[in-house]
């Protein structure tokens, strides 16, 4: 009898216990399922005039391989169309660029790029070398917000996060968009659960306007003009990174126009390629050979390249990259093929719509907010 | 009456010699009390961090202008206000846009000490005693202000003079 009493209290203390663990572990589950949907919802979505916060994630969602990935910050995004160089020569390629990335987070972004596939060729933008730290929180969150969780996620944030950035707001970044709630659009509440629209193609940033380049102020000159020992040591550890895994590195200055590249820097990146053996192309100085007119091909008096500058130049860097790398040309390759000319037809399409716009506005509605 | 319009006169000089020599000394007590670097401009000073709406009034219709943004959008964060011989750099602090630098380009303006675009790395040492140089990089800190004058690689004549905010150190 009292060998059953304690049985039965054995099994309704059992209950009791499992009752419990399973309150417990649904208001965690609630709770969590809480901070997600109000981090899904208060975190910015990009898809009004500034949409490069998209950029990272984006990259998730292209499941084909590569053979060129190009990295680097707007002077890569801006100027090298990857459709272009698909059209043109069959090359399969993308983007890891964001605005202001530093050399650091090109870095961890190509690291992580390599868990997923392996380019013949990387071809780095350089004039991140010239930047010593990040001048805007708001970049930051643009190259990481949207960056999958890893090792070299962490580290990235580590490397190159400003003084006032914390982690914590990085692992849960509900803590710093709370206050965003006052701010919520029709957007958020669109995009916080759904899945977003492509706003790049293949990382590329189109723009179909026209402003013709016009001087730049006088950029006052530097007193000493040596590449931040963090950037030397990071693009270091990319060629080493290419090197381990069989990859050819390029280094480029694309033909923007501010900030100035002066011979400083010019010197300071041919010596370290040809103490590396890697291929660095200045495209500033071959302008006319890539046919650039900057009264015509620039959207920003000469800050970047539009569509029309970006094709000239993706035409011209995609015939020389072929030849030396013998990049293989897709385009009769029925799975890559149905990939790109579907992606091709919208950026034709937009691009059109883009230029006609222009030509009826002078302006491109959706960047208005942006340029005023 | 002769005697009186002689002391007159005197009178009339001493008050004269007094008057100029407080302006003198007052003059000078102001060259001393100079706290930072400012530029001015049609009887108008203009200093870095002040507001730049205030200074943009009173510099009256630039040129031209451009924002000076590398990547994305970043709120237009700096501009370049172009006038003739100069330019005004502003930017943004705290979502008030103040002026961060001015940079005279032209010889058609010059320091309140008569430096100008165009002068020789002598014309700065006379100016700027305490100018220390490097590189043709003439520096010379007063206050929380600096003014930068470059004098080329060749350090051969002023080619640009920039006011700006004094390096924390």
């Amino acid at each position: 009898m009292r060998a059953d009493n304690m049985t039965s209290d054995k099994k309704t203390t059992d209950r009791e216990g499992i009752f419990r663990y399973i309150t417990l572990l649904g208001t965690g589950i609630i709770f969590a399922g809480m901070v997600w949907a109000a981090q899904s919802l208060l975190a910015p979505k990009y898809m009004g005039a500034v949409i490069e916060g998209n950029f990272t994630e984006e990259y998730y969602q292209d499941h084909t391989e590569h053979e060129l990935l190009i990295v680097g910050n707007c002077e890569s995004y801006e100027n090298i169309s990857p459709m272009t160089l698909w059209e043109d020569y069959g090359i399969t390629s993308y983007i890891r660029g964001n605005s202001n990335q530093l050399i650091p987070q090109s870095y961890y972004l190509l690291k992580e790029a390599l868990r997923y596939e392996k380019p013949k060729v990387v071809l780095l933008n350089i004039q991140a070398m010239t930047v010593e730290e990040q001048s805007s929180e708001e970049y930051n969150r643009m190259v990481f917000d949207g960056m999958r969780w890893s090792e070299d996620k962490l580290k990235g944030i580590l490397e190159s996060r400003m003084e006032e950035e914390s982690l914590v707001e990085y692992i849960f970044p509900v803590f710093r968009y709370h206050s965003r709630w006052s701010e919520l659009s029709g957007e958020d509440f669109i995009y916080a659960f759904g899945k977003k629209p492509l706003k790049s193609y293949n990382g590329y940033y189109l723009r179909a306007d026209v402003r013709p380049y016009t001087e730049f102020p006088a950029e006052r000159r530097r007193d000493d003009y040596s590449f931040p020992e963090k950037n030397v040591r990071y693009l270091e550890e990319i060629v080493r990174l290419c090197q381990e895994n069989k990859i050819s590195l390029v280094l480029m200055k694309a033909p923007s126009m501010y900030p100035a590249w002066v011979e400083p820097w010019e010197e300071q990146i041919m010596e370290f390629a040809a103490e590396k053996g890697i291929l660095y192309i200045n495209t500033l100085l071959s302008m006319d050979e890539i046919g650039l007119d900057m009264s015509t091909d620039t959207y920003d008096e000469g800050l970047h390249l539009n569509v029309y500058g970006a094709e000239k130049l993706s035409s011209w860097l995609g015939g020389r990259l072929k030849e030396q790398y013998a990049l293989t040309d897709f385009r009769n390759d029925e799975r890559l093929a149905a990939v790109y000319n579907q992606r091709l037809e919208e950026y034709h399409k937009e691009k059109e719509e883009q230029r006609a716009e222009f030509e009826q506005l002078g302006y491109i509605s959706k960047y208005r907010t942006q340029e005023e | 009456m002769k005697t009186q319009k002689i002391a007159g006169k005197r009178m009339a000089t001493m008050a004269m010699a007094a008057f100029m020599a407080i302006s003198t000394v007052s003059g000078a007590m102001a060259a001393e009390q100079k706290e930072k670097y400012t530029f001015t401009y049609k009887e108008q000073k203009f200093e870095t961090g002040m507001a730049a709406d205030a200074a943009l009034k009173a510099l009256g219709k630039e040129k031209d202008t451009k924002v000076l943004a590398n990547c994305a959008d970043d709120g237009g964060k700096d501009k370049a206000y172009m006038y003739d011989g100069f330019q005004v750099v502003t930017t943004k602090i705290n979502k008030k846009e103040v002026v961060k630098e001015i940079n005279l380009t032209g010889d058609g303006v010059s320091t309140e000490e008569g430096l100008k675009v165009g002068d020789l790395p002598a014309a700065v040492k006379k100016a700027y005693p305490n100018a220390q140089s490097d590189n043709g990089l003439y520096t010379v800190v007063l206050g929380d202000t600096q003014l930068v004058i470059d004098c080329g690689f060749r350090d051969d004549k002023v080619v640009m003079i920039t006011y700006e905010a004094a390096e924390k150190k």
